[in-house]
């Protein structure tokens, strides 16, 4: 494969809950159009939704880059917020700092960084409290493109 | 002159080749060309939504019709609940069919009683069902297409049970043919349908090698005969069966309410139902972005109000749906579908589509060759950047996104838009005038 990325940028206001999954959304069409696995895409539309609600959730803005690698996807969600104080207790499962508004809407069930882990092949976080958190993920495109006619 | 598209024929002497059909169709699928409506087969799923908002009513389906009655030695008719809307009054089913037989049917079995039993298969299938979710119902084949071609990946949480007409065709063939005394193949039996969906998903089965059903006429096109028939009809005969729970099915949130109250749904989920197809792609567009979560079951409808709402109805929409809700209350009675014989079927397998559905994804692949699709992107991607982004269809194309596609994919040219056209006539223009101001040095300047 020649060298070629292709990279997408997009920006991610917090607590804009109307705009809330667009990003994502737009990482989805675009996979869609290039033909990649059904089942792959939905996984890595999870990845990013997860990603894009924390942003939304938690922080002030972020950014959302897309990049598609000769054999992996790169993810990198970035944000200006609260940061997290213990990354592993973050992992866990139903460990959650949602607001309780936010979790009557039905987000922040502490199922978010899990739910990225599960679906990435690499998920890389750096936070720093009171400046931001940067979430790299890394996903390796399937073996084969190919799909039946 | 007519030309079809599968199951749909457009009249291109009524055609004026206006924009109303590409800007109503929700999957792109109509263009404008040479001056006449152009449809996409591998892009259409066969709603009727042009159907209704053509002003020239130029858009039709038909496949067949009374007269296609004569081919067979016996006939039976399975009219959709939606006939029981169409007409007033809460004695109406009854007395449509007994209309039905005096317009030449053997025999009349309802629709609405196959929708029974499809609910409990439904309810037996739910409770053993765990996943992936949501489980979508397989009710309105538009929306089973349209996941198809849209949400390839949905299509293997389609609900496997198959139509109700289906069902009640498969129910009586054998033992009709045998009490009428004819062979099976000299026995016809028509669907009378709300919908040009339903007419191609029997007409053109994905779901079985050969459809139990020989025919399908509309309801639009057996209207007028049928309220003929209906002033003189003498009701000698007591031939409504179904009860509320099978004619609701006829509007939306129908088959829903059947797995509603007895907890067929867990009621730690959530439960959809969704009519319009715009609302439709919202929804599993949510939940395949994971923005929707927890949803155990959808019951999605092409048509707004469900199948009263379909386009080869006659009857207004909203009317229907208040006549139907009137009948499921007044015929809420004891079924006469016996549950203990349904749940033996549904165990043996017998409401199961025979073959399973295929996706056959379409809008938004760009290209089979990765490399290709990429390289077209981008390229859509500036044409779509380069247009003046007025979505005003002028070009015969709905938007002017999906005319930067069609132009990628050797559909359409550039200058089909107007906009572009125009700029190329002005840069033209200017550069005929920068040619009349050269000449050559050996003549004298210009105003001495």
């Amino acid at each position: 494969m020649e060298e070629r990325v292709l990279e997408w940028d997009y920006e991610i206001e917090g607590k804009d809950f109307r705009n809330a999954g667009k990003v994502s959304s737009k990482v989805k069409e675009i996979m869609k159009e290039l033909g990649f696995d059904p089942d792959f895409v939905r996984g890595v539309a999870i990845a990013s939704y997860e990603a894009e609600m924390n942003v939304v959730c938690h922080a002030e803005k972020g950014t959302l880059h897309f990049a598609i690698l000769p054999e992996t996807l790169r993810i990198v969600v970035q944000d200006k917020g609260p940061g997290i104080p213990d990354i592993d207790l973050a992992m866990q499962e139903g460990y959650s700092t949602a607001p309780l508004e936010i979790r009557e809407m039905g987000f922040g069930a502490g199922m978010g960084l899990p739910n990225m882990k599960k679906n990435t092949d690499e998920l890389d976080i750096s936070s720093t409290v009171g400046e931001g958190t940067v979430v790299e993920m890394l996903i390796r495109t399937p073996p084969s493109k190919e799909r039946s006619e | 002159m007519k030309r079809s598209y599968g199951i749909i024929t457009i009249d291109e002497d009524k055609c004026q080749g206006c924009v109303n059909c590409i800007m109503s169709c929700r999957t792109e699928a109509v263009r404008i060309f040479e001056g006449k409506a152009r449809i996409i087969t591998d892009r259409c799923i066969y709603c009727g939504k042009c159907f209704r908002d053509c002003p020239e009513h130029a858009i039709t389906s038909r496949t067949h019709g009374l007269e296609d009655l004569k081919r067979y030695k016996r006939t039976i008719c399975i009219p959709s609940s939606t006939i029981y809307s169409q007409f007033p009054g809460e004695d109406v089913p009854n007395r449509i069919l007994c209309a039905l037989k005096a317009l030449g049917f053997d025999d009349v079995y309802e629709e609405a009683v196959g929708a029974e039993e499809a609910s409990i298969a439904t309810q037996e299938y739910l409770k053993e069902y765990r996943g992936p979710y949501p489980l979508i119902s397989s009710l309105c084949p538009a929306i089973i297409r349209l996941i198809q071609i849209r949400f390839p990946n949905f299509v293997d949480q389609i609900n496997p049970i198959d139509l109700p007409a289906e069902i009640v065709a498969k129910g009586i063939r054998k033992q009709k043919a045998k009490e009428l005394g004819v062979q099976e193949e000299e026995l016809g039996i028509f669907f009378l349908v709300p919908c040009p969906a339903k007419m191609v998903a029997v007409a053109k089965t994905e779901t079985k090698e050969r459809s139990y059903i020989d025919g399908v006429i509309s309801i639009s096109d057996i209207y007028g005969e049928l309220l003929t028939a209906l002033r003189e009809v003498n009701e000698t005969e007591d031939l409504q069966k179904a009860t509320g729970a099978g004619i609701g099915w006829a509007v939306k949130g129908g088959e829903i309410r059947e797995l509603e109250p007895r907890r067929w749904l867990q009621g730690d989920k959530e439960s959809i139902v969704v009519d319009g197809i715009k609302n439709v792609i919202n929804v599993l567009d949510e939940i395949e972005n994971g923005k929707l979560r927890n949803v155990e079951f959808v019951e999605a409808r092409a048509c707004p109000e469900g199948c009263v709402g379909g386009a080869l109805t006659v009857a207004d929409r909203y009317v229907s749906r208040g006549r139907i809700r009137k009948l499921m209350l007044r015929n809420e009675k004891e079924s006469i579908v016996n549950r203990e014989e349904v749940v033996k079927l549904f165990k043996e397998g017998y409401y199961f589509f025979e073959k399973g559905l295929k996706p056959k994804p379409f809008s938004s692949r760009l290209d089979p060759d990765p490399l290709k699709a990429v390289e077209k992107m981008k390229l859509r991607d500036e044409i779509h950047a380069s247009l003046p982004g007025l979505d005003c269809g002028a070009c015969g194309v709905p938007n002017c996104r999906a005319l930067a596609d069609d132009v990628v994919q050797g559909r359409a040219e550039i200058t089909d838009c107007i906009f572009k056209w125009r700029e190329g006539v002005k840069d033209l223009a200017q550069e005929v005038m920068q040619w009349s101001e050269k000449r050559p040095h050996s003549l004298p300047k210009r105003g001495k």
